[in-house]
């Protein structure tokens, strides 16, 4: 037995409902358990250590055990028709035994880098890489992979598992948008504006009160003169200033996990956009949020005779229906808004499912079986830290990642959200699946508002948010967008699963992350903040930047390497 | 305390990497060089396997000079010194099903089956992991210039 039996009884003062009774089941019982680390597990954790527990608890999960008792005899293979009922296979395992704990609790070695071996014998190098980008869906397209394997082929090397993953993370249609900003030629005539210059055009012709669009996390609009209250960092007491106050608004879509896993999706799709509203400038203010839903036919039970326009093709089997994502996400995006603190004021929702004539006598159908799922709201950012501005941040400047540890979840949504619905296969979404914490987000919002309250001295000099690609697109696009590059260490990256592999700490989609520039002469400051809201966490301190053109730009990475081979990543 | 050059000389590191100053690979060896500079001293040679360590409390040190309590987390699992064996225990929570739901799971699962269910109940479970003889044998945290031995 472990030392301390008062650890239990701490435990148990602190667990609502324990009972000493020991589930006892006639029938068949079943145990649910988390397949990663759950949100439940990272809060019940967290409020443990501040209750005393650091030197005995490492982690605490929760599993359910569900016993259902049959009148007649029931063997195995009936289990199958009512699984899903009783569990989210995307997030939750499903056994008949008890839950292996060495197992849950596992804490690994380091994972090594993988490389590819595109000269490896009875394949070509594009098979090889086909065969790579099918397993790990990477949603290269053959173009992309001929470019890799001639860079490769050029370097005199082979390509490592980061490199690729990273390619197809920043080159994929949901960060690269490679389909809004392509050129279009209509009946053989070349169009003068891709659709994002569409989009952006009304901003052209009427910039007016616009005090950025389209260069940041969200747009910030001009405001007026408002009351802004905000803690005295050198006396601790409140005080209002009159100053103005910019407007700042922002909508973006997180489809992908929304359609494998409704409520962590939607939860998380509120939660990135809340992070991307928290992250304007150098730092800024969610507000108010809203939420919205496109999906199919929802087939209400028993009301097929009432809804006769209703059509029940099928679905994936990998993502939701209809009806489980309308009865799902909208709690998942209002009960992230809530707990982080914000409120979630309006939102919309639609189904459509039409068949359409495709032009050459043949029908088809039309619809949001792969569902829309957008995230929107506004917030506040002071004047002075409205606009990111490279001069801001100095050489030597820390890279700092505030927020919660890298896990294995969320890892390559991305260039999952860019397959085409059906063509990643359903382990691999297992991958894409996400979990939402909004306690430590509030957390890490709250750093940023003290930071943001101290006015010029402000020690947050450049930040961003973490979003799809992790730390693989939010780095690289933090130090290139300040003007410099540099050399990270994935191993400073705060890590709850310690057996990761590089590629996992550099692209997993882990939430409630920001990341930060904040300067050498401000950095006390910022420390001694960060302290007071993340007690048990660590802030990351994964780099210092680097003038570009240093000897160390050998060695730097460059999100842009598409047009420059000599940026190619070099990591190790 | 060097801040301006925080990150590069104070390796904050939760897994091992090689590195002369840091707490990654070589585990507690590399306290004692860390010790030295910080004015902490050690009576023992540390020659401990390597568990791995992190500092948890950034405002470790005051411009001052002030060395405060240093605060010391095990991280890993493997530091077979620390920790012959890691440890758990379960608790058994309350219902995590309401009788609306019951009612429910049951008139479902006998549609799919269709078996008849008699009853349909469910409780939650904790599992909590534990490592008390990591600490109760260190006795962290330690204090300036007092001996872990």
């Amino acid at each position: 037995m472990y030392h301390g039996q008062d650890v239990q009884q701490k435990v148990e003062q602190l667990l609502p409902s324990v009972t000493s009774n020991v589930f006892q089941s006639t029938g068949r019982t079943v145990y649910i358990t988390p397949r990663n680390i759950s949100p439940w597990s990272s809060r019940a954790t967290s409020i443990l250590l501040i209750c005393g527990l650091t030197k005995q608890v490492r982690r605490i999960e929760r599993g359910r055990a569900i016993s259902i008792e049959f009148e007649g005899a029931s063997d195995s293979q009936n289990d199958a028709k009512f699984r899903d009922t009783l569990y989210d296979r995307m997030t939750e395992h499903w056994s008949h035994d008890e839950p292996n704990l060495e197992r849950m609790f596992k804490e690994g070695q380091p994972a090594p880098l993988q490389v590819i071996d595109l000269s490896a014998e009875g394949s070509t190098a594009l098979e090889t890489l086909k065969a790579y980008n099918i397993e790990r869906g990477l949603a290269l397209d053959e173009n992309e992979m001929e470019y890799l394997i001639q860079a490769y082929k050029d370097l005199g090397r082979n390509p490592n598992d980061i490199e690729l993953f990273m390619f197809a993370q920043v080159n994929s249609e949901h960060c690269r948008h490679k389909q809004f900003n392509a050129d279009w030629n209509i009946d053989g005539i070349d169009m003068s504006k891709s659709l994002f210059s569409m989009i952006r055009n009304t901003h052209r012709e009427n910039p007016q009160f616009t005090v950025s669009a389209y260069s940041d996390n969200a747009a910030v609009l001009e405001g007026e003169m408002a009351s802004f209250w905000a803690p005295d960092y050198s006396t601790g007491s409140w005080r209002q200033t009159k100053e103005k106050v910019h407007l700042l608004a922002k909508v973006e879509t997180h489809n992908h996990p929304t359609a494998i896993s409704p409520f962590p999706g939607a939860a998380t799709g509120s939660g990135g956009e809340i992070r991307d509203e928290g992250a304007v400038g150098r730092g800024s203010t969610p507000k108010a949020g809203l939420c919205g839903f496109w999906v199919s036919d929802l087939l209400l039970p028993n009301h097929t005779e009432s809804h006769p326009w209703e059509r029940n093709i099928g679905k994936p089997a990998h993502y939701a229906s209809s009806l489980d994502i309308m009865l799902e996400a909208p709690i998942g995006s209002a009960r992230f808004n809530n707990e982080f603190g914000r409120p979630c004021l309006t939102g919309c929702f639609r189904t459509l499912l039409a068949e359409v004539d495709t032009g050459s006598g043949e029908q088809e159908f039309r619809g949001y079986h792969k569902p829309i799922m957008i995230a929107g709201g506004v917030g506040t950012v002071r004047p002075d830290h409205a606009l990111k501005n490279g001069k801001d941040v100095k050489e030597g400047a820390h890279v700092i990642v505030l927020g919660g540890p890298a896990m294995l979840i969320g890892l390559g949504g991305g260039a999952a959200s860019s397959n085409a619905s059906g063509e990643s296969s359903v382990e691999l979404d297992f991958d894409s699946v996400q979990r939402a914490n909004p306690e430590m987000q509030r957390r890490a919002q709250m750093v940023i508002n003290a930071c943001v309250a101290l006015g010029e001295s402000n020690p947050i000099a450049f930040i961003h948010d973490v979003g799809a690609g992790g730390l693989s697109n939010a780095l690289p696009e933090l130090v290139k967008d300040a003007g410099f590059g540099g050399k990270f260490e994935l191993r400073q990256v705060e890590n709850a699963d310690l057996s990761m592999s590089p590629l996992q700490i550099w692209c997993c989609e882990a939430q409630e992350r920001y990341v930060m520039l904040v300067n050498s002469d401000g950095l006390n400051k910022f420390v001694s903040i960060a302290s007071k809201y993340f007690k048990f966490e660590r802030a990351s301190f994964v780099s210092n930047l680097h003038k570009i053109g240093s000897d160390v730009v050998s060695r730097m990475l460059v999100p842009s390497f598409l047009k420059t081979r000599k940026g190619l990543i070099d990591l190790f | 305390m060097d801040w301006a050059n925080f990150s590069q000389d104070w390796r904050w590191r939760s897994t091992p990497m090689p590195g002369p100053r840091d707490f990654g690979r070589g585990g507690l060896r590399g306290l004692g060089t860390w010790g030295r500079r910080a004015g902490i001293k050690f009576i023992r040679p540390l020659n401990l396997s390597p568990p791995n360590f992190c500092i948890r409390d950034p405002a470790i040190h005051s411009s001052s000079g002030h060395v405060p309590p240093l605060s010391v987390q095990p991280l890993h699992t493997h530091c077979s010194n620390f920790c012959p064996k890691m440890e758990y225990f379960t608790l058994q929570g309350g219902s995590c099903l309401t009788q609306a739901e019951i009612e429910k799971l049951k008139t479902t699962i006998q549609a799919q089956t269709g078996l008849e269910v008699s009853d349909v109940r469910g409780c939650w479970i904790h599992y909590v992991h534990v490592s008390a003889q990591c600490n109760a044998k260190v006795g962290f945290p330690f204090e300036a210039g007092t001996s872990i031995c």
